[in-house]
Order: C-alpha cells, then structure tokens, then sequence
C-alpha cells in the first residue's frame, strides 16, 4: 500500500563510515544530498534489515546505494533490480546469517511490502576493513556513481514509473 | 583451517603479483605480523612449505617481521610488504 | 640471478573475517578453532588524542545493532573518572534508551535469526512466507524499540543525543506520551513471544558455566551495579583488570577472555537471568516460571526464551519509566574533566560491555579499553562445540555443520557489525 506520508523517490546509501569501502553509500548520499538536484527523500543507514525494511514501507521507488564485494574488479558498478529476481545475498556485506539487504528485500517480498519500484546500485570495494580509507579506485568512481544514479532517479520521475 | 585458509590467501595474492610481472620464479617474500596476528613466525614458516610447493614461488626465502605494538589498529594483520622476483 | 623487488602491501586475512574450524578423526574430535570476532582495536586507537565528550559518538559507530551500550559505557566511564553522578529523570531517560535498544537487539535476533532454527525452516524469510502474521508481530515489536532509541537517541541507527553528563536535549511528557500505548502493546506481543518460543523442541545441552554479569541492589541490570558470578565472584567494576585477562591462545597470536587464573566464562542474557532473577518485575517473573524457567536455565538453546523474557522486562520497564517521568529543568549536568582513570560496565543486549579510559587534565584522551561481550564469550563458545559435537556424531555433514552453527548462535554473536562472513570448515575423515 502506498503510505501518504512517504515520499515519492526514496534514495537509501548504507554503509559504515569507519570501514573502508563500506563507506561508498553513505559518500555517494551526501554528494547527492549536497548537489541538492532532485527532489526525493535522502537517508542514510546502516543496513540493518528491520529498520530498512520499516524505512521503505509504503515508498512508491526505492533506489538503493551500498559497497559490494563480489570479487570484481574494485571500482566496478553493479545495478540490481530484485523486482525480477532475488539479489545475490553473498555479495554484500552482512553475514550469511546476518539480517541485511538481501534478507530485508526477499522478506519484503514475502509480506508484499516491496515497494514497486527498486533499484539497487552496488560499487564492488577493495577492502572493508576497520580503520581504513576509501581505495582510489572506490574513490574515482563515486561521480560515475552519483551520475547514474541521477540518471536513474530522472528516468524513474519521467517515465512515470512512480505514481500509477 | 585458519592458517591453511590465511596461507591460501596468501599464496593467491603472491601467484597473481607474479604474473602481473611475468615472472616464472619467485625468489623472496617478506611478510610483517601484526603482534596480535592469529599466527606466529613458526607457524607460517611450517605452512608456508607446503602449500607454496609447486607455485613459483617454491623454496623462496620468506623473510618474517614480528611487531610488537599490540595496540596498533593493524595488530591482528599479517602484511605482504614485498615479493623479489627472479628477471 | 638478477632480481626485483616488488612492493605490495597487501593484507593476508582468514576469508571473510568470521571461521570456525572442526576437526574431526572417527569419533573423536581433535580440535575446534574459532574466530568470530575482531575486537574494536581500531576504536581504541581512534579515541586516544580525542577529547572525552567525543567518545559516545564515536563508540556509538562500533556495532549497528547495539550503539546505545558502547556510548552508555563511554559515559559511565567519563563520569566515573570525573566524579559525576547522573540521577533521577535523567537517569531514567538513560535506562529507558537501554530499554529501546534491548527491546530492537533482542527481537531481531528472536525472530530473524534464531526462530528459524527451531522451526525447521532455513532463514527468516520463509517463517514470513509460512506464518507471515507472527513475522509481522516481531517487526512490530522490534519497531517500538526502535521509536524509543529514535526519540531520546536523535538518530535511530547512530544516536548522536547522548553526552556525558546526561543529554543534549531531553523530551517533554507529551512527547514521551504516544511511546506508551505502543510499549504497552509491545509488552503483551512479548508475552505472547515467550509463550511461543517456549514450545520449541531444544537439545538437551546443560554444561556447567561460570556465569558473570552485573548485579544492582534494586534493578534488573543495564548501566551499573557489581559485577558478579555464580561462582561467588562478587567485584567493582574498577576491579575488573584484577580478575579478567585476555590470554594467548596456543599456537597463534589472539587473544580469549578469561577469568584469572584461566577460566573462560559467560555473559548476556542467560548470565543476567541466572543471576537476577529476583530483580526481574512480576509480569517478567511469571512468565518465567510458566514457561518452565523457574530453577534458572543452563540450557543455551534456550536463550530464546530468555531473550525473550528480558524483552518483557523491557517493555515493562519503559512503560513504568514513562509514566513516572517528569521532565528535569537541566538537559545534564555540569562536567569538569580532570586527569583520571574511568572504569565502566553497562549490560549490551549481549552481555557486560568494559570500557576504561585514561584522560589528561585537558579532558584528552589518552588510553582506551574496550572489551565487548562477543570476545569475553568466545571461549565458552568454543567449550561448547568440544562438547556439543562428540554427541552429534551421528549426524550427517550438513547437518553437524547447521547444529554448530546453531551452537554459535546461541550466544548472539556480534558478527553482523564484526565480521563479514562466517565460514565454517568441518574437517571429517
């Protein structure tokens, strides 16, 4: 059902500050925050999956921002959409048995809480360790990533594939 | 095992700098342990034996640095500083 | 022969960050190594040269799930080393976050992580697919914790409203109001979250722990009191360093908490209820009893239970925290640092969380201690699997390896913020 009080557009970036790489979504959302060209909500999050899952109940699109480790070349940007398939859980950074991404989309689904629109964007990370910077190579890539997920957003606004 | 797990990893990242050089030896590697790393210098001498065995890097000489800050952030780490490789 | 270095600076590490390794000869098991958790080193080394009043920020972003008890033992430390006392509403408000936190932390692990243990079903997502109206109650009820740590924390995932010496800014009765109709439904979805755990089929796995948490005169306990065990253990918190060490374990450089001389012992939620007991409030209590925990409970699979007894506790303990709340005409307390050591233990939804601090006269950081609940249980996991698999045997491989990771899961280990993976190499001939 779509919630009145949640916006049109809601764009998530999760990831952990202190963390390497695991910083991307939070990065990606602050330029986006700070170049202020589109009108959606922003937050930031930790990933845990509950709240996640009570952040987007009732949004009509969701695109969603995190560090991914795949074993790709780092810097590299994934898009996901789980409307049509189930996200790859053993590609983020949670646990297999941790309740993250993953387990909050496909638990969504299974109580037809998914809103209708989600996109996932993923930037493959160097490292994830603790007290570590941003790689170059995550670094380089975070305009290319604030770009695409523009471009998303615009399109999503557009085509009117939000509202019905 | 962790060490068998620690010391694939480590011979994973060693074959791939080898090959990015197009090398065919290995000839010495120096790796730092974090002074609270899960092995010891013993320890990775005796795994190192094994699982280097018909790699490149095969009899190279491993030399190891203990540190002994066991506060620094990186304690628990064990460092590939460097690989010598055979022209 | 001619050669060339090349620098590489690469970090060797166990895949992922998580492992357990078992060892297996016939019917013998030879070995079990496990390494779920990498201690907040980082953290520690990040406070020293901070000032005091950043820490319960920056202690706040080690764990997603439990920021509250990191920054609640960050300010009892400080104001344990200032000679501060944080009474009436305001302590109030810091029980009743502690309340929001358990109610969040111990319902995400009930239902979506160890639920679907007991219920022969893989993950939590297919418990929402067969029985998507009890998936929606702990969804609820998680969430009525969450409102409490959004309200008083100012952030819900890192809570940036906590200072030492009480709060930044502190909420009035009205708002507090609309928390309590939801914390009353809350405590009755975690009576009828007892009531349901409590009819799972559990191994019979009773082993003899050291058991250790706070104690208070009065209270069931979150932000302080003695530290106690069931084995006459009975210490201020500032003597924690005379009875608990990290020692090496064997043929490796880690480090396992335990109690001098060597003993490894348990924190969280089954050493609270064993100890506590008779702090628990009578709705916590009878439902205690009725689901058959009145002698106390030694059994790990049951931790569920009481997970979700202390969820009540919880609930039970907000609502009375809210009704008897007036708002206090400071937001905090006056603060003057001075050169001192400060000691504290709160209770994290996992057990007895340790900091210690050292700071200048300048109110500088110079030293930082934090022993979280996952590393002191580390060892007693360990102790459990030499026990627990040798009556297994039998089992086939999959299975061995999901009961062990059940075995692991009991004690709520922090892997979701600490590590990335948990491999588990079962190692059988």
């Amino acid at each position: 059902m779509p919630n009145p009080s949640q916006p049109q557009l809601l764009i998530i970036g999760v990831g952990n500050p202190f963390r390497g790489d695991d910083a991307a979504g939070l990065l990606a959302v602050r330029r986006l925050k700070s170049a202020g060209l589109i009108s959606a909500k922003i937050v930031e999050h930790s990933g845990e999956g509950a709240s996640l899952m009570e952040a987007w109940k009732g949004a009509r699109a969701v695109i969603l921002i995190d560090a991914v480790s795949s074993g790709g070349r780092p810097g590299t940007i994934y898009r996901l959409e789980p409307a049509s398939k189930p996200v790859p859980a053993e590609i983020f950074q949670g646990s297999t048995h941790a309740f993250s991404i993953p387990q909050a989309i496909e638990m969504s689904r299974a109580l037809n809480e998914l809103p209708r629109q989600v996109i996932i964007f993923g930037i493959e990370g160097r490292n994830f360790q603790a007290g570590t910077e941003l790689s170059a190579e995550v670094n380089e890539t975070l305009p290319e990533l604030v770009r695409r997920v523009l471009e998303e957003a615009a399109s999503l606004q557009t085509t009117g594939r939000i509202g019905e | 095992m962790h060490e068998a797990s620690l010391m694939k990893h480590l011979m994973r990242k060693i074959e791939s700098v080898a090959r990015e050089q197009n090398a065919t030896r290995v000839l010495g590697i120096s790796v730092r342990l974090g002074a609270r790393s899960h092995m010891s210098a013993s320890h990775v001498r005796d795994h190192f034996a094994p699982a280097s065995a018909g790699t490149v890097a095969e009899s190279a000489e491993l030399k190891i640095e203990v540190l002994t800050d066991t506060s620094d952030p990186h304690a628990q780490e064990i460092l590939i500083e460097s690989v010598e490789i055979a022209e | 022969m001619k050669s060339r270095t090349i620098k590489v600076d690469y970090l060797a590490r166990v895949e992922g960050e998580g492992a357990l390794f078992v060892k297996i000869r016939g019917d013998k098991v030879e070995d079990v190594k496990l390494k779920i958790f990498e201690p907040p080193r980082f953290f520690e080394a990040f406070l020293r040269g901070r000032r005091y009043s950043e820490a319960p920020d920056i202690t706040a972003r080690i764990c997603g799930i439990c920021p509250i008890a990191y920054q609640m033992s960050a300010v009892h430390a400080m104001e344990d080393a200032f000679g501060i006392k944080v009474e009436g509403p305001l302590r109030d408000l810091r029980r009743l976050i502690y309340c929001g936190e358990w109610i969040e932390s111990h319902v995400l692990h009930i239902y979506m992580l160890h639920a679907p243990d007991f219920l022969g079903v893989p993950d939590a997502i297919h418990l929402a697919r067969e029985h998507p109206q009890i998936v929606q109650r702990g969804l609820q009820l998680k969430k009525a914790g969450n409102e409490i740590v959004t309200l008083l924390g100012g952030r819900e995932i890192h809570p940036i409203n906590v200072r030492v010496g009480g709060f930044y800014r502190v909420p009035t009765r009205s708002e507090l109001a609309p928390l309590l109709e939801r914390l009353k439904w809350a405590r009755d979805a975690a009576i009828e979250t007892v009531r349901w755990v409590a009819r799972f089929p559990f191994p019979e796995f009773e082993p003899d722990y050291t058991f250790v948490s706070l104690r208070h005169p009065g209270e069931y306990p979150f932000n302080e009191g003695r530290l106690v065990s069931n084995r006459g253990l009975d210490i201020s918190v500032r003597e924690y360093d005379d009875h608990f060490t990290e020692e090496h374990v064997e043929h490796s450089n880690a480090l396992h908490s335990v109690l001098k001389p060597r003993t490894p012992y348990f924190v969280g939620p089954l050493a609270r209820y064993n100890l506590n007991f008779d702090r628990l409030s009578p709705v916590a209590q009878e439902e205690a009893r009725a689901a058959g925990l009145a002698d106390g409970c030694l059994n790990p699979f049951q931790s569920i239970i009481v997970r979700s007894v202390e969820t009540v506790q919880a609930c039970d303990e907000a609502v009375r925290l809210i009704e008897r709340y007036e708002r206090p005409a400071e937001p905090s307390v006056p603060v003057h640092p001075q050169a001192a050591r400060g000691y504290a233990c709160t209770e994290a939804p996992r057990g007895t969380l340790y900091h210690r601090y050292r700071i200048d006269e300048s109110g500088t950081i110079r030293e930082a201690k934090i022993v979280p609940p996952t590393s002191q249980n580390q060892k007693t996991i360990e102790q459990d699997l030499w026990q627990f698999i040798p009556q297994h045997l039998e089992e086939s491989h999959d299975k061995l390896r999901w009961q062990c990771e059940q075995a692991i899961r009991n004690y709520d280990p922090c892997i979701s913020c600490a590590t990335h993976f948990l491999k588990l190499d079962l190692d059988r001939e």
